[in-house]
């Protein structure tokens, strides 16, 4: 067979494994390592076909380690929605216990120590100059 | 004229000079000119939030109630030591004047033996007024109801009382809040400090206000971080973004807006 046309079919075929690849579809990386075989295929295209195998073998890889992370996150994604879930009902329930304070005033103990303050003569004077002052103010 | 914001508790230990320093502080930034007077000369302290050295300063509040100096050589001007959580000077103040009391156990006892003329203070608070165009004279008052706490709220233009959620508070409150109702202090507002996280805010608010027949200007949190920093310079001015800062500035508010 001609060399060209040769040469052309195999372009072709790496053409189509490409699209494949580009696709996600790695299952005919093969039919691309068969390609790299030196004795069968000019050396230009071998180099080319190794030089992609390469590639697909890295990019694989990469995919396979962000998959993994993927769903490790997923994972802890879970996780954190349950134990949101969980801080949320244990808040409501925080929430109805919340302490409440009590304020008991003693009256009358008030009223005899306001009384011991305000029937002395300096807070009568104390009085007077407060009302003087607001006076002088309006 | 300047209006005297007097700051007081019924006991110690409320938090009533942070509470002081980092309203002052808070109202200056607005671009006012503020005095701070610790007129809790038996037990000072406001001077080391604003990182003063008492023992080193000319002129404590005592020289000028005992006739040594005027009212204004008391006066340290500390605005430019007072830096924002980037260790910067802080942008937008007026003024900070602080008046700082004698920690010398000599001037102290003095004072207890001999007292003062409280009237002397009063002129000092309208001399610090007048002369250093102050918008507002915040003091820091000693805790109880003593002769000068009495005229410090009387010559009031706004009063903050500070109180814990505790039994002995509530009890002195009362007390303080009638007393306050004699004087005729035009403004009076609640300051529930030191609340433990646990206690349902809204209900604290709500019985409080309704036992005294007083707003509660705000309710701040016992926190961890300002009993860190307690001490430690101006809290709201390092930690802007804090629940207690945001909570100071809604006090702050309560005073210019008055």
């Amino acid at each position: 067979m001609d060399r060209n046309l040769v040469e052309m079919e195999v372009l072709e075929r790496f053409i189509f494994l490409c699209k494949e690849f580009a696709a996600g579809n790695y299952d005919k990386v093969n039919e691309l390592l068969d390609l790299t075989k030196e004795k069968e295929q000019p050396r230009l295209i071998s180099e080319l076909a190794e030089s992609f195998g390469m590639m697909i073998i890295q990019i694989e890889t990469r995919e396979f380690r962000l998959e993994q992370i993927i769903e490790d996150l997923e994972k802890t994604k879970k996780e954190l929605e349950i134990a949101k879930k969980k801080l949320a009902m244990e808040n409501i329930e925080l929430k109805n216990e919340l302490r409440k304070v009590r304020i008991e005033i003693d009256h009358s103990q008030k009223a005899k120590d306001v009384a011991e303050i305000t029937e002395t003569d300096y807070f009568k004077y104390l009085q007077k100059k407060a009302r003087d002052l607001k006076a002088a103010k309006e | 004229m300047g209006k005297i914001v007097s700051i007081h508790s019924f006991r110690g230990g409320t938090g009533k000079s942070n509470i002081t320093a980092n309203l002052a502080v808070s109202v200056a930034r607005e671009g006012n000119r503020v005095g701070i007077v610790d007129t809790d000369i038996q037990s000072p302290g406001i001077h080391v939030l604003f990182d003063v050295d008492v023992e080193k300063i000319a002129h404590p509040l005592n020289d000028y109630l005992w006739g040594k100096c005027s009212i204004e050589e008391t006066a340290l001007d500390v605005s430019p030591i007072l830096l924002d959580e980037e260790g910067k000077q802080a942008a937008g103040i007026g003024a900070v004047y602080l008046i700082p009391s004698s920690n010398k156990t000599r001037e102290i006892t003095r004072v207890l033996r001999e007292g003062y003329d409280v009237g002397t203070l009063n002129d000092g608070f309208q001399d610090l007024i007048k002369r250093l165009k102050l918008d507002y004279l915040f003091i820091d008052t000693h805790p109880g109801l003593n002769e000068e706490t009495l005229l410090s709220i009387a010559v009031s233009d706004i009063l903050i009382l500070i109180l814990r959620p505790d039994k002995q508070d509530f009890q002195g409150t009362a007390v303080t809040v009638e007393v306050a109702r004699k004087l005729q202090v035009p403004n009076l507002f609640l300051v529930v400090n030191k609340v433990l996280q646990d206690f349902d805010f809204e209900d604290v608010k709500r019985q409080v206000e309704t036992t005294y027949q007083v707003p509660v200007a705000a309710l701040l949190p016992l926190s961890v971080d300002m009993v860190r920093l307690a001490s430690g310079g101006i809290f709201s001015l390092k930690n802007p973004g804090h629940p207690i800062s945001v909570e100071i500035g809604k006090i702050a508010r309560r005073i210019t807006g008055s």
